[in-house]
């Protein structure tokens, strides 16, 4: 029966209708509770518990984009079918329309950001909306407009880690006669849900080192008095990410953020919206409808919820793909396990130098010779996370591989650093990568995929299939069965050997099987002292 | 002084003046036609009269209250449901003059209150043979029963709703009268009190067997029942109807189902009133009668050893039944005939 179709929201307040939609099962059965369904939209706690939160996730991105922030940028482009293309001036400049729902990174990553709780860098020019967008993302997590402006940290030269975390009650440091007697006024920030570091490069290094504490392990310490920190989005911006700043970020800081979104520029074409809110004095961050804010309960079972969604194998293994191309460095050791870029970064030889060094490899299309780092296991982390949060975001129960290559370059924007003298950039085209990030790593992803499909992975992986039987474990297998194994492992590496070079995934496949040959090698050992 | 807002509802406005307006700007750059005339003269008439009845039970939740009767008002005027230009006139009716009625329940709950009568004054309105002025009319009886308790009110809403047409929640609304004090159920079910009449669990039990048995008659002695058309359900759709062309009625798990050429529909039918709700493409169904009824030549029904003839339905072209009703169907009627004692 369609009874709900009848009696269920055709309207809101907050719209629904461009959020993503999905055939609609057939109700079978209707619930007494629809007759209070309807075109007004009841907030209460109740009430919001039973609108899935992924559909509250998108009416507050589409109530944000049609209310808040002016950002009319489809910069994540998703298509249900062919697009249309079109192609401008001597630089063939290329336009995409999307033929599927598309959206703003500089309005969505946030929001993901908010549901999954990590850590968000906005970066742009000065008055382009990114500390608003970080308001409007607090207020959104059900903070009054006044609470979320007294608890942003405002970075200045001066600041110092009293500033920013609290300060011992004089009195007590009078007369205290141990550290424990010793009351701290912590800052009411830490205690938010959402923390908002504003032009966080103008910090002074040894703050910032106080705030790394925070931001990596959600404590704060004064004293040898300790306030924990609840989990929280935190949303840092700067003007410049360049180094730009006041002060040089440190380094670990810089490693602690998730994900970085550029705030683009305003589109004078969108002048007259700009001029009707001042006209009627409207400010976006005031009038928030209830319906698209989140308490904590909301955002806690958000985020389980995207961690919920599932990884296909199948692309789970492109990105394996993906990610093995950048780590290995043929020259930086003898030994398979140390030819990392991490080697080279350690012994303090210049990289260019090393890299210099010939190896016969074509070197354009090899996609390591365009990064000077490879992946983190954070970097990775942090990648799955936000993959889910976009298929999550979409109302899909699992994640697409245009989840992916949409999510990475924001992920990896700070984390994979180019190497701007690799052969790649000097080709007619490519030297715009140089500058553009977003698009460079989206296209290290397309590229990475194309060989992944030339290989027929999908179809022929052999690691794969030894993978399978390892995974089954080794309990119950027999001698012979074992020896079986490791003679497979030993033709496979056998077989590649005979081949010329060495490229990113094969090094990472290859260590693989040496592993595999350990575990296995190991077993038969144990079965032989066994007896 | 005409025209002016004042008292209660005036000092809430005046306190977050900027806000309320910022919120009407706003809404009317999505809606344009919103115009500011006739919505000051919706919070005027409409909304300061709930405003007060809020503040005399409880002046400490006016704020919250103005905050959700602005918001909804804005919504439901700018899509044309509530208003001068309303689609729905029983949601004028409903905040006219139930929300006034029930300022002791909006003081608990502001927008849950306000939002469950305005959806259910529209979830009324949009189904055919349902009647959402006799729903307000009847909630205004039954606010004094719910005291300050926000649940009860809601179901009694629900009640109220079979009795006004909804016949698909019967079973729900009866189960809901089981737990209820009776003198509540009396309310919302219309049953006269007298000192003969029996309990009430009584009257349900009657009510739950006989679909037909009216609740206003079911504390009365059951003579004279005899075999009649209780019910004509369903119209051509070029004259507002559902079908498209002369159904044919078959039971599915003992439920009326209603064919035409194009989609099959659910029939649901009581004395109170039927509806038909759309179930998909045409599906299979016994046409073989189920229960003790049967249609022979000439539109002669029997039901056990009972008959009687109805001319009108000789020219049938398929029929079924349950235990309590024949459903029939005709070569020239877009409609179905329900055949019942009553």
């Amino acid at each position: 029966m369609d009874t709900p179709g009848i009696f269920t929201s055709l309207f809101r307040k907050v719209s629904d209708s461009p959020t993503n939609p999905h055939p609609a099962q057939p109700a079978k059965t209707f619930d007494v509770a629809d007759l209070y369904r309807g075109p007004v939209a009841d907030t209460t706690a109740d009430a919001g518990a039973a609108l899935p939160l992924d559909e509250k996730l998108r009416q507050a991105y589409f109530w944000v984009v049609n209310n808040a922030i002016i950002s009319p940028f489809y910069d994540i482009e998703y298509n249900d079918g062919p697009p249309q293309t079109f192609t401008f001036g001597d630089s063939k400049s290329r336009l995409t329309l999307p033929s599927g729902q598309s959206y703003s990174s500089f309005v969505l990553m946030p929001l993901l950001n908010l549901a999954v709780q990590r850590r968000c860098l906005l970066v742009g020019g000065p008055g382009r909306g990114k500390t608003a967008s970080a308001i409007l993302m607090a207020v959104l997590a059900g903070y009054s407009l006044r609470d979320v402006k007294r608890a942003i940290q405002h970075g200045q030269p001066q600041m110092t880690i009293s500033d920013l975390l609290g300060n011992p009650l004089p009195s007590d440091l009078v007369t205290a006669k141990k550290m424990e007697d010793v009351t701290i006024s912590w800052r009411k920030w830490l205690g938010m849900r959402v923390k908002i570091i504003d032009e966080y490069n103008r910090i002074p290094t040894r703050t910032q080192s106080a705030l790394l504490t925070v931001m990596s392990d959600n404590y704060a310490e004064i004293l040898d008095h300790i306030y924990e920190c609840p989990d929280a989005a935190w949303y840092l911006t700067a003007n410049d990410d360049g180094g730009g700043g006041t002060y040089q970020v440190i380094e670990a800081l810089r490693d602690r953020i998730d994900v970085v979104v550029k705030a683009l520029h305003f589109n004078p074409r969108f002048l007259g919206e700009l001029l009707s809110r001042i006209e009627e004095g409207i400010k976006p961050e005031e009038i928030v409808p209830a319906q698209v804010t989140f308490n904590e309960a909301e955002i806690d079972r958000m985020k389980k919820e995207v961690l919920g969604v599932r990884l296909p194998d199948e692309l789970r293994r492109r990105i394996e793909f993906f990610t093995s191309q950048f780590e290995f460095f043929e020259q930086a050791a003898n030994q398979f396990e140390y030819k990392t870029k991490d080697t080279i970064k350690l012994s303090s030889v210049d990289f260019n130098a090393v890299a210099a060094l010939d190896t016969g490899k074509d070197k354009v299309k090899d996609l390591g010779q365009q990064t000077r780092n490879g992946f983190s296991v954070r970097a990775l982390m942090t990648s799955l996370v936000f993959i889910k949060a976009i298929a999550y975001f979409r109302g899909s129960p699992e994640v697409e591989l245009e989840d992916v290559r949409q999510v990475l370059p924001f992920v990896l924007h700070d984390k994979l650093a180019p190497n701007h003298n690799a052969p790649f950039f000097e080709q007619q085209g490519n030297a715009v990568y140089r500058v553009d990030r977003i698009g460079w790593i989206r296209q290290l992803f397309d590229l990475a995929c194309a060989e992944y499909d030339r290989l027929s992975l999908d179809r022929d992986d052999p690691v794969t299939a030894l993978e399978k039987d390892m995974v089954k474990g080794l309990e119950g297998v027999s001698e012979s069965e074992a020896r079986g194994r490791l003679v497979k492992i030993e033709r496979l590496l056998n077989e590649w050997s005979k081949g010329r070079k060495v490229y990113g995934p094969m090094f990472d496949d290859i260590l693989k099987l040496k592993y595999m040959h350990q575990r296995v090698g190991n077993y038969l050992r144990w079965l032989k002292w066994k007896g | 002084m005409e025209g002016v807002i004042t008292g209660a509802f005036a000092r809430a406005l005046e306190a977050d003046r900027d806000r309320f307006n910022a919120r009407f700007a706003m809404a009317r750059r999505s809606t344009p036609r919103l115009d500011p005339a006739a919505f000051t003269e919706h919070l005027r008439v409409t909304v300061s009269p709930i405003v007060e009845a809020v503040h005399k039970a409880s002046p400490e939740k006016v704020s919250g209250t103005v905050d959700a009767l602005y918001d909804v008002s804005l919504d439901l005027i700018g899509r044309d449901m509530l208003g001068p230009q309303s689609r729905y006139p029983s949601m004028n009716e409903g905040w006219n003059s139930l929300l006034p009625e029930v300022g002791h329940l909006i003081a608990v709950s502001p927008r849950p209150v306000i939002a469950a009568v305005s959806n259910m004054l529209y979830n009324l309105s949009v189904m055919a043979g349902t009647r959402p002025s006799e729903w307000v009319e009847v909630m205004k009886w039954m606010a004094p029963y719910c005291n300050e308790d926000v649940p009860l009110f809601m179901q009694a809403g629900e009640v109220v709703a079979w009795r006004c047409g909804m016949a698909q929640y019967r079973g729900s609304a009866l189960q809901t009268c089981r737990k209820m004090d009776p003198g509540w159920v009396r309310a919302a079910l219309g049953i006269p009190d007298s000192k003969d009449a029996p309990a009430i669990d009584e009257i349900l039990t009657r009510i739950e067997n006989d679909p037909w048995l009216h609740p206003s008659h079911a504390a009365l002695a059951d003579d004279g029942k005899q075999l009649r058309i209780v019910a004509v359900v369903g119209a051509f759709r070029g004259f507002g109807g559902q079908l498209i062309s002369p159904p044919g009625v078959t039971l599915s798990d003992g439920q009326f189902m209603v064919s035409d050429s194009e989609n099959s529909w659910a029939l649901y039918a009581d004395a109170y009133g039927s509806v038909m709700l759309r179930n998909g493409p045409a599906m299979p169904g016994k046409k073989k009668p189920a229960g003790q009824f049967s249609i022979g030549q000439g539109g002669k029904v029997s039901a056990g050893k009972i008959t009687a003839d109805f001319p009108e339905l000789q020219d049938f072209t398929s029929f079924t039944s349950n235990d309590t009703t024949l459903a029939v169907t005709l070569s020239a009627s877009h409609s179905v005939y329900l055949v019942a004692m009553q």
